[in-house]
């Protein structure tokens, strides 16, 4: 039988803490970027750009690292602030972006809209 | 239940994350990297081949065709092919699902030891408490109190059976049709099916209910 990519990558999040949030058996997105950052994750693994199983660990390793940083009960918790990490530093390792870039084109996305509400 | 009601994000981080979300994606597209609709796929697969919706067309379809009924309480992985489901549907690698049946006399519950042996497919992601060792042990030792807290109270009289999900057989409950609902159509029906009735922690109830 053959697997879905997606099913697979989905099933080996179901074990712990890195599980993403969900809502009657659902993904649960709160804002937009979360569904965005969620699908590209996905996406990257099941173009080749990178393993699944090592964006699951760097994703282990930066809720790790705010767990480190805050007590449990800390409400600046925030689970797809910390995939959106993990998503931008496996872009970076697989050199399909570089950090300058995304830097300057973040600034650019933020500047454009304070334009806009202007 | 959701935490994010009344929860403000901090604004700046907000529009930072978004900006950045959104600048990654538009460096890889113009990289020829990903396409436009690259991500809309995936969350599609999501939003409408594997989740619950699956699991409460299994269950309608059971609830107004009896024969499907009994062909899916004998054989659940040859009753959901020939509704013409996605392929996975029952686990990973074509793993047993088997269907019980919640009547008057008996009702079924579902756990599980390790959430990788869950049919998310067809009931969904799991939640959180479903794999709390909390719930699992307080399920198999006082069933009736666990159903009471999840807002189900069953007559003292109907047993209350306990299915462990595993690697080999993954079992999903074929809850109880609510009264009232025998003229509705199958879309109809499916659309008052929860994953936690097909987990047997809550009753299907009528949409006028």
């Amino acid at each position: 039988m053959q697997l879905r990519f997606e099913h697979f990558a989905a099933t080996s999040l179901m074990g712990s803490e890195e599980s993403p949030p969900r809502n009657n058996g659902e993904l649960k997105f709160d804002r937009d970027w979360e569904g965005l950052a969620f699908g590209m994750a996905l996406a990257l693994a099941k173009k080749g750009h990178y393993e699944w199983e090592d964006f699951r660990q760097e994703l282990i390793a930066s809720i790790a690292e705010w767990e480190a940083e805050h007590s449990l009960e800390n409400e600046s918790w925030d689970y797809y602030q910390r995939w959106l990490l993990a998503l931008e530093r496996m872009a970076v390792e697989a050199e399909l972006i570089d950090e300058a870039e995304l830097e300057k084109r973040t600034a650019e996305i933020i500047d454009c809209k304070q334009d806009e509400t202007k | 239940m959701t935490k994010y009601d009344g929860f403000s994000y901090d604004s700046d981080r907000e529009i930072y994350s978004a900006a950045r979300v959104r600048a990654l994606e538009s460096l890889l597209i113009e990289k020829g990297i990903i396409s436009s609709e690259t991500v809309n796929k995936v969350l599609n697969y999501f939003e409408t081949e594997m989740g619950p919706f699956n699991g409460a067309k299994i269950v309608a379809k059971a609830w107004t065709d009896p024969e499907f009924k009994a062909r899916l309480l004998e054989d659940c992985n040859a009753a959901i092919s020939d509704l013409g489901l996605p392929v996975g549907m029952s686990g990973a690698e074509g793993e047993h699902m088997k269907v019980v049946e919640n009547t008057s006399e008996v009702h079924n519950i579902v756990i599980c030891t390790l959430c990788s042996c869950y049919p998310w497919p067809t009931l969904g992601l799991p939640p959180y408490w479903f794999k709390d060792p909390t719930f699992r042990a307080r399920a198999a030792r006082e069933p009736r109190a666990v159903l009471t807290e999840f807002g189900v109270e069953l007559p003292e009289e109907t047993e209350i059976r306990l299915w462990d999900s595993s690697a080999q057989i993954r079992w999903f409950v074929l809850p109880q049709q609510p009264a009232g609902t025998e003229g509705m159509s199958e879309e109809e029906l499916a659309a008052l099916v929860t994953p936690e009735a097909m987990m047997g922690v809550a009753l299907v109830e009528s949409a006028s209910a």
